[in-house]
């Protein structure tokens, strides 16, 4: 554990905290407006608010895969101060090659690290069980990520099927890109049984069932009317 | 996603429409529009009841929650089903004996006042016109996150859908229509645990959750431990609990139930839904926090967890479920606000003499119209989903909790104590918030504790200093039961 860490001896804000004061009961502004709202408001026109408009990425992540090896390298840009967590997965080692320096606290489930804005991280992940690397963690903002629903893109290179992968990966080229909003936890590459990944599996399942039951329900409904008729 | 989504939602839409459209030529008086001709058993109407009950609060707004704050805002549900239990025991029994249809109605009857129940109607339409701001916010979230689309065109298309249907068919097609989707709402959050665990921890489930508990923990002790002070919880779960055993929109829908028993069996029936949809509720909370640590808002847990995380099916599913869940509570509050429009006031003091026909007619412009007003105030964004959701849930507890629950248990309430009670608390509850709620923090009391309180000594105090009520309004509810429910 690295002394001085957490900044100021105080634990960390959950990242929602400074949400807090307005969307509980002890949160007033939003209460007040809200308990006038249908005694106090006057409808004022044009306040219907449209999307706003996408800002460039915040956050760039390229993860190139090589069978039990990732080497991962993380760009932040727009983002003021850089209070990183990362989840420790089990079953994968984390090295971390740059910075080198900065703040950084290891617990058994997280990885915490404070760098500056500007500096890129670079890391490699590896497989203790020395098979494909199937679970990358990333380093997530301990803030949202501004930049609306692109400000996070994901490249990942070295893979050959992105099926139910997470998050999402659309394959462009030899590399295949997430888009997203916020950053995950880490990225997954499940292996395919049969064909097939988990999450299809899951979803023949579902459809099955659905098939079956409501076949069954169709079934006991003729015997009823049958009966009935009888 | 997106064509799977489209196939499901195809499938799912000509489902309800089919079922309104079946209910539509079953619909002839206002009996058969608000209490489905008084022929609903026991399993719908717990799946009625459940789905009435599981809105947008708790698909996007408990899952939020826990998301925000972890595991301890699960204490809220306690609050709730002790609130369905004292519906249980000691309102929809004697309610349902009472052949009305809506809760002025009750309120009208019971207190031998329609001055009471018109007031009834009024706080009825102001309430539950914030609980749509929470719903069709939900909506807006929802759209936003899973289909990149404006809220108010999201918002616009969930008011045309639900009114449609609403106007189509009444609580006939509702029930059916709620009675599905529960069915697809418990199934794809159930469904969805054991997804989110392989993401955890692949298939070993029970590491799934010792992870995500010691990462959660370690992220901030607080979201496995307390996030919320004791009487934070309090007040929350009190405002839940004193709401929903008095809740219109629940309430009306023991009047379509065949029965006290069938009653009484259809809020056991939905309790056991709700425990099983609030811990899947607990656990996509929880579990997204361990997937997206840093989401803007709390409000997008589960839209971004259906989209990015589950299966297409599956995803598109829970989607379906959420998108259902916000229509049947829409579906209800519209059905709750049309009538007290047209049952309670038009056609008790504008139009005394209106026909069937012209009750229904004047019921389905109210709905449209009800339905239209919220949308704007959904689009100013005034706080969280959960945020209102609890906001309205203390204006009906504090204004009606004490005329249903205690004016159905105490026989010398009268109707100046009625009307003392709901004005009293709606005024107390509304003027708390504007002032002394800021220093909740300090003192600990909460507006609902204080809207309920000076209901109950006003309905008390008041009843008490005036005449008895008349015999007739109390045989029906004190009387022996002769409906031969139970």
């Amino acid at each position: 554990m690295i002394a001085g860490w957490p900044p100021g001896g105080t634990l960390p804000q959950s990242p929602l905290d400074s949400e807090r004061a307005g969307i509980t009961d002890t949160g007033a502004p939003a209460r007040f407006r809200l308990a006038g709202l249908f005694l106090l408001a006057v409808l004022l026109p044009g306040l219907a608010r449209g999307q706003e408009g996408a800002a460039p990425s915040a956050v760039r992540y390229h993860i190139r895969v090589s069978e039990d090896v990732a080497n991962v390298e993380g760009h932040f840009s727009g983002i003021a101060r850089l209070d990183l967590t990362q989840i420790r997965l089990s079953g994968v080692q984390v090295e971390l090659l740059e910075p080198e320096g900065g703040l950084r606290r290891e617990q058994e489930n997280i990885l915490r690290l404070s760098i500056p804005s500007s500096t890129p991280i670079r890391y490699r992940v590896r497989d203790l069980g020395g098979g494909a690397i199937r679970r990358v963690p990333l380093f997530v903002p301990a803030r949202p990520v501004p930049g609306g629903p692109a400000g996070v893109r994901i490249t990942v290179t070295g893979i050959s099927d992105v099926r139910g992968a997470f998050p999402k990966l659309i394959r462009r080229g030899d590399a295949a890109t997430a888009t997203l909003a916020n950053v995950p936890s880490f990225v997954m590459i499940p292996p395919l049984r049969f064909g097939m990944t988990d999450k299809d599996l899951f979803d023949l399942a579902v459809v099955l069932l659905v098939c079956g039951a409501t076949g069954a329900w169709l079934r006991g409904q003729r015997a009823g009317r049958r009966e009935a008729e009888d | 996603m997106g064509a799977t989504f489209a196939v499901v939602l195809t499938v799912y839409v000509a489902v309800i429409m089919g079922i309104s459209v079946w209910s539509y030529f079953r619909t002839e008086t206002e009996v058969d529009f608000l209490a489905a001709g008084r022929s609903i058993g026991p399993l719908v109407g717990g799946a009625v009841l459940a789905a009435t009950q599981i809105s947008a609060g708790t698909f996007v707004g408990s899952a939020g929650r826990h998301y925000l704050a972890g595991i301890s805002w699960w204490i809220p549900w306690l609050g709730l089903w002790s609130g369905w239990l004292v519906s249980a025991f000691f309102v929809a029994p004697k309610l349902r004996r009472q052949d009305a249809l809506t809760v002025p109605d009750y309120i009208s009857h019971r207190f031998g006042s329609d001055l009471a129940g018109a007031l009834a109607g009024v706080l009825i339409v102001v309430s539950y016109s914030i609980y749509l701001v929470a719903q069709f916010q939900a909506g807006g979230e929802i759209a936003e996150v899973v289909f990149g689309i404006r809220p108010i065109t999201a918002m616009l298309l969930i008011v045309a859908s639900t009114s449609l249907y609403t106007l189509l068919g009444g609580v006939r097609s509702s029930s059916y229509i709620e009675f599905l989707q529960t069915l697809i709402m418990v199934g794809a959050l159930v469904v969805s645990v054991p997804v989110l665990l392989i993401h955890v921890a692949g298939f070993d489930f029970l590491e799934g959750f010792k992870k995500t508990f010691g990462y959660l923990s370690e992220l901030d002790p607080r979201l496995t431990g307390w996030y919320y002070k004791p009487q934070e919880l309090i007040a929350f779960a009190a405002s839940f609990g004193l709401s929903i055993a008095a809740a219109p929109y629940e309430l009306t829908r023991f009047y379509s139930m065949r029965d006290e028993k069938t009653v009484r069996k259809a809020i056991f029936i939905s309790i056991g839904l709700q425990l099983v949809i609030s811990a899947c509720i607990l656990c996509i909370g929880l579990m997204t926090r361990v997937l997206f640590p840093s989401l803007p808002s709390q409000d997008q847990a589960t839209a971004i967890m259906a989209f990015q995380i589950l299966p297409p099916v599956i995803g598109a599913l829970l989607l379906v479920a959420m998108l259902s869940a916000i229509m049947s509570t829409v579906n209800s509050v519209l059905l709750v606000t049309g009538a007290g429009v047209a049952h309670d006031l038009y056609g008790k003091f504008l139009n005394r003499k209106a026909s069937q026909k012209h009750l229904v007619a004047v019921n389905r412009v109210a709905i449209v119209v009800l339905a239209v007003v919220p949308v704007y105030f959904a689009l100013l964004k005034l706080g969280d989903v959960q945020g209102i959701v609890i906001e309205q849930a203390k204006f009906i507890a504090s204004f009606f909790f004490v005329p249903v629950v205690i004016g159905l248990n105490w026989k010398r309430g009268n109707a100046p104590g009625a009307i003392a009670a709901m004005l009293g608390g709606f005024v107390a509850c509304l003027v708390w918030e504007l002032t002394w709620q800021e220093g909740f923090s300090r003192h600990g009391i909460d507006a609902v504790e204080v809207g309920v309180a000076t209901s109950l000594v006003l309905f008390v105090v008041v009843s008490r200093l005036t005449k008895p009520p008349a015999a007739k309004g109390l045989e029906t509810f004190f009387g022996p039961n002769r409906t031969g429910g139970g």
